[in-house]
């Protein structure tokens, strides 16, 4: 505890964790910034989502046109002809429906719209729009209607809880590793550069001890960095947005079927399971700083192996292989929105062993760890 | 038994860096570490720190084994200014260190005062000055009271004030029943501080005993330097300038008497004598004439 509060003092009144904070207000502020100058270019880009679909039906109705000229009696390319105006009619609507106040018949109008563009795809006819993709937007906006919640942009949102949810993607999506690379990346191998490390070793004290502290003041400083961000980021949002839903839906994708999780547990999830991964990279930095006593030895070593882990995720995609693999929360986010023959927790049990393990080759390591 | 080193062997790849080193203190003292650079002086201190791994040999300090880091509420090991976080205050790395040696907080004011480093405490250590450093780390080994003190270097970057005071500090220390080993470049300091000398010469101990080597040197103040070193010079007395109205000469090449003589027969006033002991020098030119010539 005594070394604790010393190891906390040693990073917390540094310059590199004062410009870690500072850096943190600039970019949520930048975000923010950018949504503010970005948000009334959402009605434009919704207009011309439905003129690019125009564009797309009406080449589709030439076709149609072109085959029945040739083939007047063509029963099936005179539905496909009428499931295709149906679709220019609707868009034509939707149209006239884009600003925020008509959302519900917009997402009524929208459905009807993927509905028809489903149909049309199986009988026959061709289409930008994946079955995916179609039945993505069709959940998604049936949800939105049974919450009565507006749909929110999925980049420039002002709301809240979608502010925040783009702040946690950017956090989930490599912003952890970063911060905690910049934050303790050299907690250990610096002490070891700088000789200080001779302060501790000349000191009644367990060298076991050493690297407790080194630890859990490492998950301290993580988590008064992760709680800044989520504070500095509500205070934003709160400031220059507005209010939002924290039961917006988020569509994931569990054994092949959409279902919802709320955004609120999707932040949780995201945060828990990419928190996890730090925890085994302090383990990792801690370990191999005592081995190298070397910074950029200890980064590259780090990192490369964090890649390759990773990389092996991503070619390997065998599901029950998630059992095994301490690396798939390194981006977490692919474990939450894609269940398929797969629980988002599974990775847990392999990922905390392993950071144990390490911490206790550490442990071990430094009894016998000298300066030279 | 106070230190007990038994055939203490480091080897760096194929270099032997200690060959053997044996020291048995038993009574309190202050022994001074002295050698040059590379000699093995801060080797053999991390040694017996248990900072540095060995090959063969034995330590033990207070009775207990070097590697049992309990031994360190006894035993201080001032180092490199290194050791110091340049984002902590002097105040900070007094408190830590009185919270692992379990001492009360009231300590770090009286033993500030006592280095002279009350004024600064409160300071970053990025901003302190080499003297200032020094003064911390001291005010950090000698909070504890220990029984053995190990020094390396205690006196890089210390103003004459501070050197003084370092050198009554430590005086008080060893009168208190603290054994002390000082490594230190400073031969009169050294000779100010005690008579056994530890030389260390590639890698080896050899143990001196300088109470019978009574060499001084004594430190003239005079009115007319130029006058003096134009007189000394056509005697072809031996001698130093030590500063603008200063001259040294050894006991060893002329006496006191004769070298007054010479210059008061030249109109030389003679305004102060000051004698020191350069016992550690005169052994240290003996024992290292191969790497003090050009």
């Amino acid at each position: 505890m005594r070394l604790l509060s010393f190891e906390l003092n040693k990073i917390l009144f540094s310059k590199k964790f004062l410009y870690i904070l500072i850096g943190i207000v600039i970019g949520v502020a930048f975000l923010m910034g950018r949504n503010i100058i970005f948000e009334s270019s959402i009605e434009k880009e919704a207009r011309e989502q439905v003129d690019d679909l125009l564009e797309i039906n009406f080449a589709n109705s030439k076709i149609h046109q072109a085959v029945l000229d040739d083939d007047p009696e063509n029963e099936e390319e005179k539905e496909l002809r009428r499931l295709n105006s149906a679709m220019i009619n609707n868009l034509y609507e939707t149209r006239n429906l884009l600003e925020p106040n008509q959302f519900q018949e917009r997402l009524r109008l929208q459905n009807e719209y993927y509905a028809t563009a489903e149909e049309y795809k199986e009988k026959g006819g061709e289409h930008s729009l994946t079955f995916q993709e179609i039945s993505y937007s069709l959940a998604l906006n049936e949800k939105l209607l049974e919450l009565n919640i507006p749909p929110e942009h999925e980049t420039y949102s002002r709301a809240l809880p979608n502010f925040i949810k783009q702040v946690v993607d950017l956090f989930l999506s490599l912003g952890a590793i970063l911060i905690i690379i910049l934050l303790v990346g050299e907690i250990m191998s610096s002490e070891f550069e700088n000789r200080s490390i001779n302060l501790l070793f000349t000191q009644p004290l367990k060298r076991t001890h050493i690297i407790t502290s080194k630890f859990l003041s490492s998950i301290i400083l993580y988590l008064i960095t992760t709680i800044f961000l989520l504070a500095t980021t509500s205070v934003i949002g709160y400031i220059f947005g507005y209010q939002g839903f924290f039961n917006y839906p988020i569509v994931i994708e569990v054994n092949n079927a959409f279902q919802f999780i709320t955004i609120a547990e999707y932040m949780q999830l995201g945060i828990i399971l990419v928190s996890l991964s730090i925890f085994m990279i302090i383990s990792l930095c801690i370990l191999f700083s005592l081995l190298f006593k070397h910074t950029l030895a200890t980064l590259f070593t780090v990192l490369g192996l964090l890649a390759v882990g990773y990389g092996m995720t991503a070619i390997v995609s065998w599901s029950p292989l998630t059992w095994f693999n301490p690396f798939q929360y390194l981006l977490p986010l692919e474990a939450i929105l894609f269940q398929n023959g797969r629980e988002w927790w599974q990775g847990i049990p392999v990922t905390l062993l392993l950071t144990i393990m390490l911490y206790v080759v550490a442990r071990q390591r430094v009894k016998t760890s000298k300066v030279d | 038994m106070i230190i007990e080193v038994s055939n203490l062997k480091k080897r760096y790849k194929k270099q032997m860096v200690l060959k053997g080193i044996d020291i048995q203190v038993e009574t309190p003292q202050i022994i001074a570490l002295v050698g040059p650079n590379g000699s093995g002086k801060t080797t053999l201190l991390n040694c017996m720190t248990n900072l540095l791994s060995f090959q063969e040999g034995k330590v033990r300090l207070l009775g207990k084994k070097h590697t049992d880091a309990s031994l360190f509420y006894k035993v201080s090991y001032l180092q490199d200014n290194r050791i110091l976080y340049g984002n902590l205050t002097g105040y900070d790395h007094l408190k830590f260190v009185c919270s692992v040696q379990k001492i009360p907080f009231s300590k770090i004011k009286e033993v500030a005062e006592r280095v002279g480093m009350e004024k600064y405490m409160k300071k970053r250590v990025r901003n302190y000055s080499l003297g200032m450093k020094q003064h911390l780390l001291l005010a950090m080994v000698i909070i504890n009271e220990p029984k053995l003190l190990l020094m390396d270097e205690p006196l890089n970057g210390l103003d004459p004030t501070s050197a003084i005071n370092m050198r009554n500090i430590l005086l008080e220390l060893y009168q208190e029943g603290t054994t002390i080993i000082v490594s230190s470049h400073n031969l009169d300091e050294i000779d100010r501080l005690t008579n056994t000398i530890y030389f260390m010469k590639d890698g080896a101990l050899l143990k001196e005993s300088l109470q019978d080597i009574s060499a001084k040197k004594y430190l003239i103040t005079i009115n007319d330097i130029g006058k003096a070193q134009k007189v000394l010079n056509d005697k072809s007395i031996p001698f130093s300038v030590t500063d603008e109205y200063q001259v040294g000469f050894e006991e060893t090449d002329i006496d006191l008497q004769s070298f007054i003589d010479s210059l008061n027969e030249n109109d030389i006033t003679i305004t102060d004598i000051e004698v020191q002991k350069v016992g550690a020098e005169k052994r240290y030119r003996e024992l290292f004439e191969e790497e003090l010539s050009p």
